[in-house]
């Protein structure tokens, strides 16, 4: 017996409209959220009803860009390096104090390798290796403040990115390059506040970031020492 | 959330948004409730379950029709139990396979609807991701965290499961 699409389409409409009679209306729900799930979800709404004032803007600039994508276009079709890191461009933007890393990449099938720091602090060792929501997380402790990696595929859907809640007092970011890779640097104010830096390696659709309480002269030289496990 | 609100092009879009948060929140809470029985933890599933959906707003026409009330319900069990998995780690069963009670009542069509509704949670959302609402595989593969050879694996086996389900309910085509 062969299904064709057409009856498979029918059953799945019929099983949808079963499934919608059989949950609770919506509207007669009762429930709250957590104070802090509405404020991020009002402060969401807001800043897309900002970003709305700007769609005209952008609309208008779209053509132009549109022009520049024809010629950038021909660019990448003959350079394998450019393409292979446009593919794996990114978005960067600061909010409320931190910083958010958006990909514009749906991910290859090229596997996450697992990473580890090569050179650590004298007396530091690896305490704890997780994963969660697709984020591995290396921990290593000894006398001070732990040192912590974290790194994610960058795919699209990965949320990524620091919290302000780690500084109490400003901070500010610069960028250095280290064996090719950008690294940005978020250097807090506060002398009990861990720095972090935060890198993307396209070659491996990779992204990291390294924090801990130690000068950041320090941490990029942790940072320098990541290295795949064998 | 951002990212995808970030990218809605149109005033008509960003009104479907808006009104389908303020109609299904609770309900796919209610959900998520269900799978998860832990409040903060539907909360995150309701977050991730709009950010997929934001992403396949064009597949929603109305947002008060039963299709899409089923469509938010779907949504928002995967990504409860997606992040069922990632808390029972030590449980070495997949988390479809305890969590029951999504199975849909049978719309009584005595036929492949009814042979549909009874597949398994993971088979029976594939089909009806790909035949109601029309994924293709590779948003099906982005939405299951599946690459797409797998999803077409999984379409093929679902299928497979169907048809016998089809003819064990005695049907023939």
């Amino acid at each position: 017996m062969k299904l064709s699409d057409e009856m498979l389409e029918k059953a799945a409409e019929q099983v949808c409209t079963t499934l919608a009679a059989s949950v609770p209306d919506p509207e007669a729900q009762d429930g709250t959220f957590s104070p802090e799930f509405e404020a991020k979800m009002a402060r969401l709404i807001k800043k897309e009803r900002h970003m709305a004032a700007l769609g005209k803007f952008a609309r208008n600039a779209a053509a132009c860009l549109l022009a520049l994508l024809i010629c950038a276009g021909t660019w990448l079709a003959i350079d394998t390096e450019t393409r292979a890191a446009s593919l794996n461009w990114l978005k960067e933007s600061l909010y409320r104090g931190g910083a958010r890393y958006e990909f514009d990449n749906e991910g290859s099938d090229m596997p996450l390798a697992e990473y580890e720091l090569s050179s650590l602090p004298e007396g530091y060792r690896l305490t704890i290796s997780s994963k969660e929501a697709e984020v591995h997380l290396k921990m290593y402790e000894g006398d001070g403040m732990p040192l912590m990696l974290k790194y994610c595929k960058m795919v699209e859907s990965q949320n990524f990115g620091i919290s302000s809640y780690v500084w109490e007092a400003p901070f500010h970011s610069t960028s250095v390059t280290v064996n090719g890779l950008q690294i940005d640097c978020y250097v807090s104010g506060n002398a009990n506040s861990p720095n972090i830096l935060v890198w993307l390696d396209p070659s491996t659709e990779t992204a990291f970031i390294l924090s801990g309480l130690f000068p950041s002269e320090e941490l990029l030289v942790y940072a320098e020492s990541v290295r795949p496990v064998k | 959330m951002l990212i995808y609100l970030q990218t809605l092009s149109s005033d008509a879009e960003r009104t479907k948004l808006e009104a389908l948060y303020r109609k299904y929140r609770l309900l796919m809470q209610s959900v998520a409730m269900k799978v998860l029985n832990n409040r903060q933890d539907a909360e995150d599933a309701v977050h991730q379950a709009f950010l997929s959906i934001l992403k396949h707003l064009d597949k929603i026409s109305d947002i008060h029709c039963p299709k899409t009330r089923a469509y938010v319900v779907i949504i928002v069990e995967r990504k409860a139990l997606d992040i069922l998995r990632t808390k029972q780690r030590i449980v070495p069963t997949e988390p479809e396979e305890f969590y029951r009670d999504s199975e849909p009542p049978l719309p009584g069509d005595n036929g492949l609807a009814d042979a549909m509704a009874k597949l398994p949670f993971r088979y029976r959302e594939a089909l009806l991701l790909r035949y109601a609402y029309g994924y293709s595989t590779k948003e099906l593969a982005r939405h299951m965290n599946m690459n797409q050879d797998s999803v077409q694996k999984l379409i093929w086996r679902a299928k497979e499961a169907l048809r016998k389900n089809y003819e064990e309910g005695g049907c023939d085509a």
